[in-house]
């Protein structure tokens, strides 16, 4: 009760508005309460008053010194900021929290004088009053709910003054009034129904309890007082015997004070009397129903003390000091922890999520511990065999050993009241002993040994209760729920193997005892990615009803199981379409990637001017890789036929290298890909190009072999394919690729046809005063050139040569076509002469400079862009001629 | 046999070497080098190559300048006119000097019928052989022009 006051009445004043220093120094003072340094705090209030002058400060200066012990002081520092009503409402707190009941009335009663009907005053006076006269507290509660129809009341408030006063009640002897008080207070504030009725049943329970020791509780004189801080001080300095006897005198003479049980619990515990300390603290919970603390420690003792066996027990204690104080997120943890190995799990998981993740950031990390936990493999004992059933083969002296081996081993059995509250496992061991002894052939008490064995956590004992169980079964193959028990042992120790085969044994038998194989196995073939055996053992396990809590804590994990398997399942089939998809979308990347591929003859077709870019490339193809490094290859294979390596090696050596010609050939084709991006074309190379493909090929094959050419082991046969290749598929049609692009007949058609449209331009005022005559062989002249270029290019010489020669009154301009024939490289050039009589203002000099004029500027580019070249010269019989000289093209004469 | 072999590499001089073992090399780097030695020694033969882009400018034959008055001024257009005919250069500059021993081209005329047949009009006794034709077809090409010449 001092600790719920203690709690709900030391409120410090929040600071208001305080300056940012302020602020700082208020955090300090704060920061050295939270780690109990009170008189510290007190001093850092202190500051902040005189610098501040607040009051704020000086109550929190008080708080902070009647923690630290010097109550009278606080006490003094509020009088003194009389008649602050804030001030006297602390102290009256203060005197509340120090238990000095008619003194903290007085003060209430004072300031409800001075300030009339205020329902804080009137809360705290209830609480006085519960503590001086529970009838008047029950009277001043009523009126104090009363206020909740203007200005309504907080939940938390009305669920603990009515809690206290329900509780001074009981304590009076009035468990009627307090059954009273509760329903009332429900019925103002519903919000508190959950709580109040809970402790409604939690105090007829104690009321009941009370009324059967025939105790009441007892306070304590100075002496006694003095008497326990000593034990306590004996306590934490491990005097342990000291401690117990001192407080085992206070409890002689006060036997009904729940501190003082609750310490000798302490005492007690420390001695190894768990027992001894349950009983103490079963009767401290008694005396004192709403200190969580009793309930606290002794499911602490059920817990840690017993093997486990008691959690029922333990979890019942936990829940009553969690009613009581909820805000424990560590107890709340240990709680659900023991809840879900009972089978509790949505139980705890409920309760773990609104009040630990809302109150503590921790409470959610221990829900995730949980929850860890909870998928954790877990040995689960099934509870021992049932039934009186002493096979007709045991004696009946073997029978009685057994049974009394029994119940010596569980505390709630009728077995012998004499050994007082705690299983006597040492007599359960001997009286098994007899057993065995009397019936060896007999597989109970082998299997109650085990599984008494299977309590101690240490392995030796572990691996003795295998031991046992594997005799067990051998004395009688027909036990399953042994088998699944053995199995979960096996698995445990990392003999998956016979884990699986026992579990297997268990499942084979279709009995409701065996059914948890099959959630073993389970599990064993979903971590092995068997989703469908996983499936197949959980439609087993479920058409099979296990009772009990292993029931339930087995169809919680089976539950969990099947998540997981859905939750693979799920997964799986989103991966496969993920999959499917990802293949569909490759897919239609290919057929797109394949359906856009193009060849360089595509390229030469949509972009004819790129020719000459692709005839340089694919001259140094011819040159750089053909000509220069596999004009040999024959010879290679020649000598390989031999035996001869040698040659194979000089060619490996030639083959590597950034001039090799796979380097080289790699640079050519990267470039003309390139060429092809720039068009907005995807030339396929590698796989689709009929000319570039069977070199590209060719070339892989030389880099595969180079490693075997070097150390001698390359094929001659594949050489010479490689070979073979390059000479049909590759040398001519190279060399014919860019023979035929662009190639353009220049005769007496196109002269004539670039006359008509120069006569039809609106500019050509000297139509029908100049003539134009055309003049070229019969056959024509084949030359690399667009036609619309050249086409340009004479109607701008003829139109500039028409113009002169009518302004100079001149009648003849000749456009002829002509061959000429480099003396030294053989090579032919078509020329092309425009000549007239106009007086010469032009020349090769002029043609060539920046500053031409008349179109001739475009016109020098677009020869030059031809691969040919332009000039002004002598020309019998007229002024001047205008002369373009073009390359002639041989092999694709015939075709232009 | 004893060959003089003009290329700017020497891929050709290792080819032969390698497998025409009864063909003995003298290698120039360029058409001075090959009519400096001709001034001095012989050979039954000549390989010449075409393309000559691994030289200075300074060791190419034929006039830069002319030639690039003819290609409209282009000294750029004028290089790479003589790198890729060099060979013919060389073999103008062979006859032009009286050696009328045999030559063999390195560039494949197939598809230039008529400046072939000027060539080997003017230049005779000349052949050629393509990119990939082997030491094989070389040492027999030059063995026929031996025995004609």
């Amino acid at each position: 009760m001092i600790l719920i006051l203690s709690l709900l009445l030391a409120q410090a004043a929040p600071p208001r508005a305080l300056s940012p220093t302020a602020s700082r120094i208020w955090e300090q003072a704060e920061a050295r309460e939270a780690r109990g340094a009170w008189l510290d705090a007190a001093r850092v209030y202190e500051t902040l008053w005189r610098s501040e002058g607040r009051i704020e400060a000086q109550i929190a200066r008080a708080w902070a010194l009647h923690r630290g012990g010097r109550t009278d002081e606080a006490l003094d520092l509020l009088r003194a900021l009389d008649p602050d009503r804030d001030a006297r409402v602390e102290r009256a707190s203060i005197l509340l929290d120090d238990e000095r009941w008619a003194s903290a009335a007085s003060v209430l009663d004072a300031l409800e004088a001075g300030w009339g009907a205020d329902p804080e005053i009137a809360r705290l006076r209830v609480r006085a009053a519960a503590a001086l006269d529970p009838e008047d507290a029950r009277a001043r509660l009523e009126r104090w709910l009363g206020f909740h129809v203007n200005a309504p009341l907080s939940a938390d408030h009305v669920r603990t003054t009515t809690s206290i006063v329900a509780s001074s009640l009981l304590e009076a002897g009035r468990p009627d009034l307090a059954v009273d008080v509760i329903d009332r207070a429900v019925a103002v504030v519903p919000e508190t129904a959950h709580d109040l009725h809970a402790l409604r049943a939690d105090l007829a329970l104690r009321a009941t309890a009370r009324r059967l020791a025939r105790v009441s509780p007892s306070r304590l004189d100075r002496a006694q007082v003095l008497t326990l801080q000593r034990a306590r001080s004996a306590l934490s300095h491990g005097r342990v015997a000291e401690a117990e006897a001192l407080l085992q005198s206070v409890a002689d003479d006060a036997p009904y004070h729940p501190e003082v049980r609750g310490l000798l619990a302490h005492a007690r515990l420390q001695g190894d009397h768990p027992e001894r300390a349950e009983v103490d603290l079963h009767v401290a919970e008694a005396l004192d129903p709403l200190d969580p603390r009793w309930p606290t420690a002794l499911g602490d003792l059920l817990d840690r003390h017993y093997g486990g066996r008691f959690e029922e027990e333990a979890f019942a204690a936990w829940s009553r000091a969690l009613r009581l104080r909820p805000d424990q997120p560590a107890l709340r943890l240990r709680w659900a922890k023991v809840g879900a190995r009972l089978g509790r799990v949505e139980q705890v998981v409920e309760h773990l999520h609104p009040a630990d993740s809302a109150r503590d950031p921790s409470g959610a990390a221990g829900l995730e511990a949980l929850r860890v936990d909870l998928r954790r493999p877990r040995l689960e004992p099934p509870p021992l065999p049932e039934g009186s059933a002493c096979p007709s083969t045991v004696g009946e002296d073997a029978c009685d050993a057994f049974y009394l081996a029994y119940v010596a081993a569980r505390r709630d059995a009728p077995a012998d009241p004499d050994r007082g509250v705690r299983a006597d496992l040492d007599r359960a061991f001997d009286a098994l002993q007899t057993a065995r002894t009397l019936a060896p052939d007999w597989s109970r008490p082998l299997n109650l040994r085990a599984s008494l064995l299977l309590d101690r956590p240490d392995g030796p004992s572990r691996a003795d209760a295998v031991r046992l169980l594997e005799r067990s079964l051998d004395l009688d193959p027909d036990q399953p729920e042994i088998e699944v028990l053995l199995g979960t042992l096996y698995a445990e120790q990392g003999r998956a193997d016979r884990a699986e085969a026992a579990w297997r044994r268990a499942a084979a038998t279709d009995s409701s005892a065996g059914a948890p194989a099959h959630v073993f196995l389970a599990e064993r073939a979903w971590r092995a990615w068997r989703p469908f055996a996983a499936w197949r053992h959980l439609d087993m396990f479920r058409s099979r009803a296990l009772p009990g809590a292993y029931g339930a804590a087995i169809e919680a994990r089976a539950d969990d199981v099947r998540q997981r398997v859905e939750r693979l399942r799920d997964g799986s089939l989103a991966l496969g379409v993920a999959v499917f998809g990802v293949l569909v979308l490759i897919a239609v990347v290919i057929f797109l990637r394949r359906a856009r591929r193009r060849t360089v003859s595509d390229l030469l077709a949509h972009d004819p001017r790129s020719w000459r870019e692709v005839a340089r490339i694919v001259t140094s193809i011819r040159h750089e890789v053909l000509k220069h490094h596999l004009g040999a290859l024959g010879a290679v294979a020649d000598a390989l036929d031999r035996g001869d390596p040698a040659p194979g090696m000089w060619l490996a050596e030639r083959l590597g290298g950034e001039q090799g010609p796979i380097a080289q050939a790699d640079r050519r084709l990267a470039e003309l890909r390139a060429l092809g991006r720039a068009q907005g074309i995807f030339l396929d190379l590698q796989g689709f190009d009929p000319v570039f493909s069977p070199l590209y090929r060719a070339l892989r094959e030389l880099k595969g072999l180079r490693s075997g050419l070097l150390h001698g082991r390359a094929s001659a046969e594949a050489i010479r394919r490689i070979d073979d290749r390059l000479r049909e598929q590759v040398q001519s049609e190279l060399r014919e690729l860019v023979a035929r692009a662009c190639a353009l007949r220049v005769d007496v058609d196109l002269l004539d046809d670039v006359r008509d449209s120069v006569l039809s331009e609106a500019s050509a005022t000297w139509r029908g005063r100049v003539d134009i005559t055309n003049d070229a062989p019969p056959d024509g002249l084949v030359v690399r050139a667009f036609r619309d270029d050249l086409s340009d290019v004479l109607c701008n010489l003829i139109r500039n040569a028409a113009a002169a020669s009518f302004e100079a009154g001149e009648r003849e301009v000749r456009v002829r076509a002509t061959v000429e024939i480099d003396e030294i490289t053989a090579l032919e050039q078509v020329v092309l002469r425009v000549a007239d009589r106009a007086p010469r203002r032009i020349s090769t000099a002029m043609l060539r400079s920046r500053y031409i004029g008349r179109g001739l500027g475009l016109t020098v580019d677009r020869v030059a862009t031809l691969g040919g070249s332009i000039a002004v010269e002598d020309e019998p019989g007229f002024s001047k001629a205008v002369v373009v000289r073009l390359p002639r093209l041989e092999a694709a004469q015939e075709l232009a | 046999m004893k060959l003089l072999i003009i290329e700017d590499g020497r891929e050709y001089t290792e080819l032969v070497e390698r497998f025409l073992p009864g063909v003995s090399t003298v290698r120039a780097g360029s058409g001075a080098e090959a009519l400096a030695y001709l001034r001095h020694d012989t050979a039954d033969a000549v390989f010449l190559d075409m393309r000559f882009d691994r030289v200075p400018d300074g060791a190419l034959l034929g006039d830069l300048v002319a030639t690039a008055e003819r290609l409209s001024g282009d000294p750029d257009r004028a290089r790479a006119h003589l790198q890729d005919h060099q060979g013919t250069y060389i073999l103008h500059a062979l006859r032009e000097a009286g050696h009328s021993l045999p030559v063999l081209l390195s560039y494949d005329f197939s598809l230039e019928p008529r400046r072939w047949t000027r060539l080997a009009e003017r230049r005779a006794p000349v052949d050629y052989i393509a990119e990939l034709d082997g030491p094989d077809q070389l040492e027999g090409k030059l063995r026929a022009l031996i025995g004609s010449a």
